[in-house]
């Protein structure tokens, strides 16, 4: 892709974070809130420079991206995979699909603590939730790109005398690409999600765990800067599956998947 | 100048008493074709018009072996048609180029699919994008770089790689504008002229017909019959401007007032 040329537009993000951090800065200020409640932003900074320098942030964050790339990598073989076979093996599915659909419904969220009390306190029932949360979207998406192959592209392999395993890799597959980066791309955070949820409920580490400890310690300005390193995070996540994409899928047409929580 | 020369090597596909219905989802039957029969001779250019729906690509997908028969017989080459075989070459009506090859690598996707010699089939690409297509220079680019019409030349080229014996062409120019059509069918009549394949084209444009066509057949509305195998003798090659003479708006008028006849075409 070739730069484009600089415009004011691009000024938006930027001044929208400095006038939002400004006003809240000044907002703290003024009223005097109190900060046990909502810090400053000042105070967040320091408490994330003190968490990344002193503290344990980049460790217990480490700890959560491992989670979740485990988690999202498991995702996104199973989602696919799975996902494959119940498009094109029709037995299969009207025996999985109507339960996947079913279990869909669940709230993943909720059987998260039935996870950590199966899984155990460690990395292991982290890595389950994330799994349990992202496989959905990427199931889904995939499923349905399959499903949405053009005729006209499936007839014209097999005028070729392409066989069924061929129609599925030279078209089909590469069709519903875009719909799978979709799933992808909400499956990766969807793996954040589950990880950190996951260690709130029970862990001893992982950023999530490093809230609920600051937040029991009633250090608010960790709080925040957990959050925003979370916030961050994701979007850095989400960023690399949309370059990966990019790279891959170049021949354009951006799908637009669907969440399936 | 050719002269038909169906009689004289016997018929390379022959259709006899072809029968198809769909059965729908909502559970009943519709007859799509019926009582169909006719033969194409080798090396000649046969042309299909009729009214929308009367069962045309249905007739194409089943001589290319992507539907079954619902009665009747159908040889090529004096052998039943049981599926697709490697001997036809399809065009459809968007050229269904796969988005993430290239030009070259969707000209060769049946050598890639039926597995034959990539070395010796590459030449064959760069000679027909070349010489026959005028695409030398864009066997790299993707398909979304190029025209409509460029693209569709590309799918000419990918029907042909293979060196079928005949090539079926479902609509190829529906979608172009009418200049470049015009254009592209004196590409293709003298793609035609020189490839020596036998063509199956369907068509909604009469002139298009009567322009490339040795014999048109013309198809009555749903259920298709073939209701007029009209020979069209003018001598090739022809030029987009004997589609102003006197025989060629003979020719067209006659098949318009068989359309006419039959419920109308567009
Ligand atoms: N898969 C199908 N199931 C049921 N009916 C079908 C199916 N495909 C085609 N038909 C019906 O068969 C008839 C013939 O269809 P076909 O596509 O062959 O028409 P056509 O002559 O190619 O029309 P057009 O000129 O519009 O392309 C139509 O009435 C259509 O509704
Ligand atoms: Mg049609």
């Amino acid at each position: 892709m070739r730069a484009r040329r600089w415009s004011w537009i691009d000024l938006c993000t930027p001044a929208a974070f400095v006038i939002f951090v400004a006003s809240w800065e000044l907002i703290c200020d003024f009223w005097n809130v109190s900060a046990l409640l909502v810090p400053p932003p000042s105070q967040i900074a320091l408490a994330l420079w003190q968490e990344t320098v002193h503290g344990a942030l980049l460790y217990n964050l480490g700890v959560t991206l491992f989670e979740t790339a485990v988690g999202f990598a498991i995702a996104a073989a199973l989602g696919i995979g799975l996902g494959a076979i119940i498009a094109e093996v029709d037995w299969f599915k009207r025996a999985v699909y109507p339960y996947l659909i079913a279990f869909q419904t669940v709230p993943k969220i909720a059987i998260a603590p039935l996870l950590v009390l199966w899984f155990g306190f460690g990395m292991t029932s982290k890595i389950v939730i994330a799994v349990t949360i992202a496989v959905f979207p990427i199931l889904i998406n995939t499923i349905e790109g399959i499903w949405g192959t053009d005729r006209d592209r499936i007839d014209m392999v097999r005028a070729m005398r392409g066989s069924r395993w061929q129609v599925f890799w030279v078209v089909k597959f590469p069709t519903a690409l875009p719909f799978i980066f979709a799933g992808l791309n909400v499956g990766i955070v969807f793996s954040l999600l589950g990880a950190v949820v996951g260690e709130f409920i029970g862990a001893q580490a992982g950023i999530g765990n490093l809230l609920i400890v600051a937040n029991f310690r009633m250090d608010i300005a960790t709080v925040f800067a957990v959050l925003v390193t979370l916030g961050v995070t994701g979007y850095a996540l989400h960023l690399l599956m949309a370059l990966i994409q990019r790279k891959v899928v170049f021949w354009g047409s951006t799908a637009r998947g669907q969440d399936y929580v | 100048m050719r002269s038909s020369p169906a009689q004289a090597r016997g018929p390379i596909l022959d259709v006899r008493g072809l029968h198809k219905s769909y059965h729908t989802q909502a559970g009943d039957t519709v007859l799509a074709l019926t009582d169909t029969s006719f033969q194409i001779g080798d090396g000649e250019f046969v042309a299909v018009v009729g009214p929308s729906g009367c069962g045309k690509s249905t007739l194409l997908k089943i001589f290319a072996g992507l539907l079954p028969r619902s009665g009747g017989d159908l040889f090529l080459h004096g052998e039943p048609i049981t599926g697709p075989r490697s001997d036809v070459g399809v065009v459809f009506q968007d050229s269904v180029l796969l988005p993430w090859l290239t030009i070259v690598e969707n000209v060769m996707l049946p050598v890639r699919i039926q597995k034959l010699d990539v070395a010796h089939y590459k030449e064959r690409a760069s000679d027909l994008l070349g010489r026959i297509s005028g695409l030398s220079g864009f066997e790299e680019r993707y398909p979304n770089e190029l025209s409509g019409g460029m693209k569709q030349r590309a799918a000419i080229c990918r029907g042909l790689i293979h060196d079928p014996a005949i090539l079926l062409m479902d609509e190829p120019f529906g979608a172009l504008d009418a200049m470049t059509r015009e254009r592209m069918n004196a590409e293709l009549q003298r793609i035609w002229m020189e490839s020596k394949k036998t063509i199956f084209l369907i068509t909604h444009s009469i002139g298009e017909a009567v322009f490339l066509a040795d014999r048109v057949l013309v198809m009555s509305d749903r259920p298709g019959r073939i209701v007029e195998d009209l020979r069209i003798d003018l001598p090739r090659p022809r030029s987009l401007d004997d589609m102003g003479s006197d025989k060629f708006g003979v020719y067209a008028n006659h098949i318009r007032s068989l359309l006419n006849a039959k419920g109308g075409v567009d």
